[in-house]
């Protein structure tokens, strides 16, 4: 019996310290490595790199494309969650399963779907050339591909809860005499309002971080069409490995960011895995 | 009348559970349930998954056959994509199924064990979903270069892992870890501890409890993080063109012919390979589904 | 408030849940809709509410037809079975909801006043602050009823009020919840399955089974004359046994029993055939007998009027109830039935 528990005792540890092996050398080392590289020269040449004009263009264009996706897919996501927990209607399933679509979607599709559109030669290409309107290579389509590749995070996040929740405590405000807007404001928001700030923060974390999708529509214009992560690219293929990881390393200060307020919210809200 | 009597003494469906909309609402603007909002969210949800998912959708499912169906096929059975085709699909699969065992143990050890650094090490296990896929990248090449800190020791034991498909996989296995910790963790967190105490009472060994009772109870979410972990990997672009030296029927992944296919602005024979991406995730993400029916 | 319910009828995909319903509620009344789950009684309760919608039949209170009003509009009070209080506010804020979602809310002060005592009445006023998690079960109940009392309810209507709470704290509740419906004349109804429940408090029982109302009257009548085999099945601890009615005498075909002639029976069926026969526990007669007698004590234990004893007849297990008795568990004993109620069966 002894010897049993003792061998259990040793596996135990050996469990231990292989899931710390793992999370160090695989998880935690490359997240290290970006400071480190960033940091090689100095913390002058690091901010020198992040202070250059085209880098700052990237960040204001970062910022602008979240500033709209966001929004948009907040609006949606809670315009979504209602309508599919709180009623019944035929293809309820199928709605929750094409909101969830974009995820098991290529960034670099996620991208190309907006060419086939509005490209030169899209569906819609030679109407808005006639009319000289830009969507390709420009803002409107980095924040397409954007929106499309954040769609599901806040319905997602908000689904689940919402479905544990019920319906009652709203037909308990119906019962009572308020209205729509008045049960969404004072009942249903109230409850939801952590899950949704962190289906919110991880929307706009993908939606600031984005490489694949906008980089299909971007151009890589610089100083006009690059964001963040695609000045880290530009950067990285000119040998410039400095201002890269130091670009790297601003975007990564925004994922640590984004698990600290997740951590926090979490915490508040009592929920678990919410970015599943 | 005798048969109806005595199924009432068995206990019938419980009611609370049943719909509560009424089937018979109207359906555009007005009152369908009691609580209110069904046009306008219903409204919302359509427009906005119409103009943004299924309509870009439709046109990648459309785009193709304008080289008619016999071009779409000699454009997909160019060596250079079938290897393609080969290379993201195999390698997605091979790292989801390496991150089963990984996942595991960092599941088991975050519900089972306390020790210091457990809260750190739960959260790095989000890095790779909050890390933008273009940092990653760079960090792992930088790690896993010839001089790199891994790459190094690596290289020297005559294992290059950059710029090789070992550093595709690498790449997806850093994407898809977090898939299977996050599935795995709930289940293990409900999974009843008694479940394994009576296997003990009843003289079974760890191992055998842990094959026997344990991992039976969790095939369903090991499934699932499987599944997602493959899904995620085999679109992945932004972690692995850094690291993959990109080399046509070596390591090049099929996400970025269809980047170069477009920069040549072969639209038709880009949205070829796109398609034929969709179709197979979607045809194995349906086998893994109809799996896990089977499994759960 | 006077209820008028006539032709409901509600399906869900295949099943009905209601099918052809009729229930007149009178004011001031103080109706149970008892039934075993699955019966109905709950979807009824929520068309009544305008929480959900029938496909036929009408609903009118005091003479208005409520098929177009919507539940916010109809000022019903409701109380949910799991009473869904507001979460994340205060037992004050939840009781003063209905008052500040009213397009012209009273003043702050009114406010106050009326949800005060709305709560002293519900003798939680101590708990004003405090969150629905924070307070016990009983509590909970106490201020969903002066959530729903706070829009001043004609009617009100109550979910299984006291499914959720345990036996003590349910007598309690009960008896001042029908004194509370007197002392505020309101016209109440309310689902529960428990009959004792029904029974105690309700003026009516509407006796629910597979979306019908199988029996509606007095407690009284109820138990004295219930109108069906299901109905006396499902009221009191009654044994059911197979029997043969042919005309004279009703013959027990399941069981070693000798047969019963007509005045013995409470209740016979209108025409001869196969019957159910309910027996209540006091209307046998257990008798110590050797080895020729019909039962075998299995258990026994005290009640509150003498001795229940649980007899294994035949295949069948029945209860019977005596002021006193020497038998033992696993003596043989003569069992004959003294009186019983029969109905045609199928």
């Amino acid at each position: 019996m002894n010897t049993d528990r003792r061998e259990n005792l040793l596996a135990r540890r050996s469990a231990i310290l292989a899931a710390i092996l793992v999370g160090v050398l695989f998880l935690l080392l490359p997240l290290l490595a970006v400071f480190v590289e960033a940091l090689r020269r100095g913390l002058p040449p690091a901010l020198e790199a992040i202070a250059d004009p085209d880098a700052i263009a990237s960040i204001r264009l970062t910022l602008l494309v979240a500033a709209i996706a966001v929004p948009v897919n907040t609006i949606g996501g809670v315009a979504a969650a209602w309508c599919i927990t709180k009623f019944d209607f035929p293809g309820r399933g199928a709605m929750l399963a094409f909101i969830e679509l974009p995820f098991s979607v290529s960034p670099v599709i996620s991208g190309l779907v907006w060419v086939l559109l509005f490209g030169a030669q899209g569906w819609f290409g030679p109407w808005l050339q006639e009319r000289d309107i830009q969507i390709i290579f420009a803002l409107p389509g980095l924040v397409l591909a954007t929106v499309f590749v954040t769609f599901p995070f806040v319905a997602r996040t908000l689904v689940p809860l919402m479905q544990e929740q019920g319906r009652s405590a709203e037909e308990a405000a119906a019962t009572l005499g308020a209205s729509g807007w008045q049960t969404f404001l004072r009942v249903t928001l109230p409850d939801i309002r952590w899950a949704l700030l962190s289906g919110v923060l991880l929307c706009n974390a993908r939606a600031m971080g984005e490489f694949g999708a906008v980089s299909v529509v971007s151009g890589h214009i610089r100083g006009e069409t690059n964001t963040m992560p695609l000045h880290v690219e530009i950067l990285y293929n000119e040998y410039q490995f400095v201002g890269a990881f130091a670009v790297a390393a601003l975007l990564a200060l925004l994922a640590l960011v984004t698990l600290g307020a997740k951590a926090v919210l979490e915490r508040y809200s009592g929920m678990l895995g919410a970015m599943l | 009348m005798m048969a109806a009597a005595s199924t009432v003494f068995i206990a019938p469906p419980v009611e609370r559970e049943k719909p509560t909309g009424a089937a018979r609402g109207r359906w555009f603007g007005l009152r369908r349930g009691p609580l209110p909002g069904f046009g306008l969210t219903f409204g919302l949800t359509l427009l906005w998954l119409g103009l943004i998912v299924l309509l870009p959708l439709a046109a990648l499912a459309l785009r193709p056959w304008t080289l008619g169906i016999e071009g779409v096929f000699r454009s997909l059975s160019e060596p250079r994509v079938l290897a393609a085709l080969r290379l993201s699909f195999v390698s997605a699969l091979l790292a989801a199924a390496l991150n089963v065992p990984l996942g595991l143990l960092l599941a088991w050890v975050l519900v089972r064990e306390r020790f210091p650094g457990r809260r750190l090490l739960d959260a790095a296990v989000d890095l790779p979903f909050a890390l933008p896929t273009a940092v990653a990248g760079l960090a792992l090449t930088a790690l896993y270069a010839p001089n790199g800190w891994l790459g190094a020791p690596l290289a020297a034991l005559g294992w290059q892992v950059a710029y090789t498909p070992w550093g595709i996989g690498i790449a997806m296995m850093f994407v898809g870890l977090p898939f299977i910790v996050r599935s795995v963790e709930p289940v293990l967190r409900d999974f009843p501890r008694d479940a394994e105490e009576v296997a003990a009472t009843l003289g079974a060994t760890a191992a055998q409890t842990m094959w026997r009772v344990v991992l039976p109870a969790l095939r369903p979410a090991l499934l699932a993080g499987f599944t997602m972990a493959f899904a995620r990997a085999v679109g992945e672009y932004g972690s692995i063109i850094f690291i993959a030296g990109n080399r046509p029927m070596v390591s090049e992944i099929a996400p970025l012919l269809i980047v170069i296919r477009l920069e040549q602005f072969d639209y038709a024979g880009a949205s070829a390979v796109g398609l034929a991406m969709l179709v197979l995730a979607f045809a194995i993400l349906l086998a893994l589904n109809l799996l896990q029916r089977r499994a759960g | 408030m006077s209820v008028v319910v006539e032709h409901l009828h509600r399906r869900f995909g295949m099943a009905a849940a209601l099918h052809d319903v009729a229930l007149v509620v009178e004011r001031g009344e103080f109706v149970a809709l008892l039934g075993p789950s699955g019966s109905g009684k709950t979807t009824l309760l929520r068309i009544l509410a305008g929480l959900d919608r029938a496909d036929a039949g009408t609903v009118r209170i005091d003479g208005q037809d409520m098929t177009d009003v919507p539940a916010r509009g109809r000022r019903i009070g409701f109380v949910f079975q799991h009473y869904a209080l507001f979460r994340h506010m205060s037992v004050f804020e939840n009781v003063a909801f209905g008052l500040r979602v009213r397009p012209r809310p009273p003043a702050e002060a009114e406010i106050s006043r009326r949800v005060m005592a709305l709560l002293e009445r519900v003798q939680i006023a101590d708990l004003a602050k405090r969150r629905p998690d924070q307070i016990s079960g009983g509590q909970r109940q106490r201020a969903a009823l002066a959530r729903a009392l706070a829009i001043e309810p004609k009617l009100l209507l109550l979910d299984e009020p006291f499914g959720a709470l345990d036996a003590e704290v349910r007598k309690g509740l009960r008896r001042w919840l029908r004194d509370l419906h007197r002392e505020l004349g309101l016209t109440s109804i309310f689902v529960t399955h428990d009959q004792e429940e029904a029974m105690e408090l309700a003026d009516r029982v509407a006796v629910m089974r597979a979306g019908r109302i199988a029996q509606y009257d007095t407690p009284e009548v109820l138990m004295e004359s219930p109108a069906d085999s299901f109905i006396a099945g499902f009221l009191g601890e009654t044994s059911r046994l197979q029997a043969e009615w042919d005309g004279a005498r009703l013959h027990f075909t399941a069981s070693p029993l000798p047969p019963l002639s007509a005045p013995s029976l409470r209740r016979h069926p209108g025409r001869p055939g196969a019957a159910w026969a309910f027996v209540r526990p006091h209307d046998w007669a257990v008798e110590a007998a050797g080895e020729e007698g019909n039962a075998v004590l299995r258990a026994r234990h005290p009640v509150a009027q003498g001795i229940r004893l649980e007899l294994a007849l035949g295949g069948e297990v029945v209860e019977a109830e005596l002021p006193t008795t020497s038998l033992q568990p696993g003596d043989r004993c003569q069992l004959r039935v003294l009186a019983a109620r029969a109905y045609e069966a199928g």
